[in-house]
């Protein structure tokens, strides 16, 4: 029985060691680069031609790309990243976390909003063809398909039987990919994405406001949000200031810091507006969450 | 009619015996003295505030969210279609994986041609065949399938080889005394002798099919287990992530018992190891 006793004590202690929470992390030390963790892409410009900027000054920044911006918000939580891009429509979400109390709101990544349609690789259809097809877009009643749609009208395009299926904008183009649509009607910031993995794009027009409940208006404010954890924000300060220099910097020479660091090309980017980076605060993150409120209602 | 009767008789006496011996194991004392402790800090220390409840939710609030997935959410047509996906990679790596081990057990000629091949491929972590397995097939069934396939089918493979090579040579020598063809050989000599180890392959197959269940499940369509954790992940719903993982360390638990199950009945002579 005792022997019995301190076999199991000695299994709860290895399996609760082996559970260990590791959620304080390992706060990076005053001396040490910053560490930056983004989830990549054409997004990123600014971030790219800013850690460009800091390496030549000779402060370089560990940037750490990550599989999606989600995964830098876990980052962020467990202290393992100083600063990090996430995702604004998620940051409602990260907001709910224990852990974003010691978390900051430092800047924001803006990007058009416009209606794109974009096409499955391996069809050749133009716009006078769609019909019949099935067309991904983020709910019924949404400002890029009334947007899309009017043009079509306008240019002769019948829609009358295209069936449509709802997804979230992060799951069209993997649906697009499976060959479940044949076209999706996603915001402007997914479209350097889309063309990357060879999709053809056969509509677009950048000129929507977004403003109503599939589309908020809160969606302009940001499509990324930089979180800085608050002991960090004086190691911040150079990367804040690069990052606002980029300002300054043509459209071209963003593109090609893109190039620099990721398979993307010149060629795929050129035409596309470039993101822009700006100062925020913790505002934000009261906005955002007040929209997801009002969405859940 | 008799018969029916007879056969439907066995057949739940027999699911009797494997839910009760099932039952038996994860409910046994020793393994009570380690679940309840665990399960009750689990419980307690978010609950207590001594780690985050929002990032470690307790084992009520898992429950809560379970219900909420498996009622409101249709989750069960998620372990439905992932179960499919999971059955037909596991299936085909264990009728080709085992003929094949055979095989290469069985004859040094066959061994020579194609032991330093798969040798050769076996290292490469399943994941990483995640791009090539996109440009062969495409994002969908094929290529799910083939991810589970690819992560079951080596250590079938290996184990099955390897069990059948080791086959004690008297055996071979006896059977062949009384005038066994090659054909008797491999069917009741090498096969019931790689039994054993053949289960014990395709249990690893089993959890090496679970892992590229989810990893497969990351790339196109919209359902299945896998779908689910990674979406959740996404959008920082830790306790449906807890869910999802509950849910597959389960099947995985499930399945394992089963092939228990089978050894005890096939292999009876291993009954004693379990």
């Amino acid at each position: 029985m005792v022997k019995q006793l301190l076999a199991s004590t000695l299994v709860l202690v290895v399996a609760l060691t082996a559970c260990g929470s590791d959620t304080v992390g390992t706060s990076t030390s005053e001396g040490a680069p910053l560490t930056v963790g983004t989830g990549g892409g054409y997004l990123s410009a600014t971030l790219y031609a800013a850690d460009e900027a800091l390496a030549a000054q000779g402060t370089p920044i560990d940037l750490q790309e990550f599989r999606s911006h989600a995964d830098v918000g876990y980052a962020l939580l467990s202290n393992t990243v100083d600063v990090g891009f996430v995702e604004a429509e998620k940051l409602a979400a990260l907001a709910a976390l224990d852990g974003f109390e010691q978390l900051t709101v430092a800047g924001k990544v803006t990007y058009p909003y416009g209606a794109t349609v974009v096409v499955r690789k391996d069809l050749d259809v133009r716009l006078q063809e769609l019909d019949g097809l099935v067309i991904a877009a983020s709910a019924p009643t949404c400002k890029l398909l009334d947007r899309f749609a009017e043009d079509a009208e306008r240019l002769g395009a019948s829609l009358d039987h295209v069936t449509y299926e709802y997804l979230t904008f992060d799951a069209m183009l993997p649906a697009l990919e499976a060959g479940v649509i044949d076209a999706a009607v996603i915001k402007g910031s997914y479209m350097s994405l889309a063309l990357h993995e060879g999709h053809t794009v056969l509509y677009q027009s950048w000129d929507v406001e977004p403003g109503d409940e599939c589309c908020p208006a809160i969606i302009d404010q940001a499509e990324l949000v930089l979180l800085v954890q608050r002991d960090r924000e004086d190691a911040a300060q150079p990367l804040l200031e690069a990052l606002d220099a980029t300002q300054k910097l043509s459209p071209d020479e963003l593109r090609q810091a893109v190039v620099t660091s990721t398979t993307l090309s010149f060629d795929t980017l050129q035409g596309q507006p470039v993101p822009e980076f700006s100062r925020a605060d913790d505002e934000l993150v009261a906005l955002f969450v007040e929209a997801a409120e009002d969405h859940d209602d | 009619m008799t018969n029916t009767r007879g056969t439907i008789r066995v057949v739940l006496r027999e699911l009797g015996y494997f839910f009760k011996g099932a039952a038996l194991n994860i409910f046994s004392w020793e393994f009570l003295t380690v679940l309840i402790p665990l399960v009750a800090l689990w419980e307690l220390l978010p609950q207590l505030g001594v780690v985050p409840r929002t990032l470690i939710p307790p084992p009520s609030d898992v429950i809560v969210t379970a219900w909420d997935l498996f009622v409101h959410q249709g989750f069960i047509h998620d372990i439905i279609n992932s179960m499919g996906k999971f059955f037909l990679g596991l299936g085909i790596a264990i009728v080709t994986a085992i003929p094949l081990g055979i095989l290469m057990g069985w004859n040094i000629a066959i061994r020579k041609r194609t032991l330093s091949l798969f040798q050769l491929l076996a290292p490469i972590p399943p994941p990483a065949w995640v791009p090539i397995t996109i440009i062969l097939f495409g994002i969908g069934l094929p290529m799910q399938t083939f991810l589970i396939f690819i992560g079951a089918f080596y250590p079938i493979l290996f184990n099955t080889y390897q069990a059948v090579k080791d086959t004690d040579s008297r055996y071979l020598a006896s059977a062949r005394m009384f005038g066994a063809s090659e054909f008797t050989l491999i069917v009741r000599v090498y096969f019931w002798h790689a039994l054993g180890a053949l289960i014990m392959s395709v249990k690893t197959g089993v959890a090496m099919g679970l892992v590229m269940l989810v990893i497969a499940e990351m790339y196109g369509g919209r359902t299945g287990i896998g779908f689910v954790l990674n979406e959740a992940k996404d959008y920082f719903q830790i306790p449906k992530m807890m869910v999802c993982m509950i849910t597959l360390g389960g099947i995985g638990w499930f399945l394992i018992e089963v092939l228990k199950f089978i050894e005890l009945k096939l292999a009876v002579w291993k009954g004693g190891a379990r």
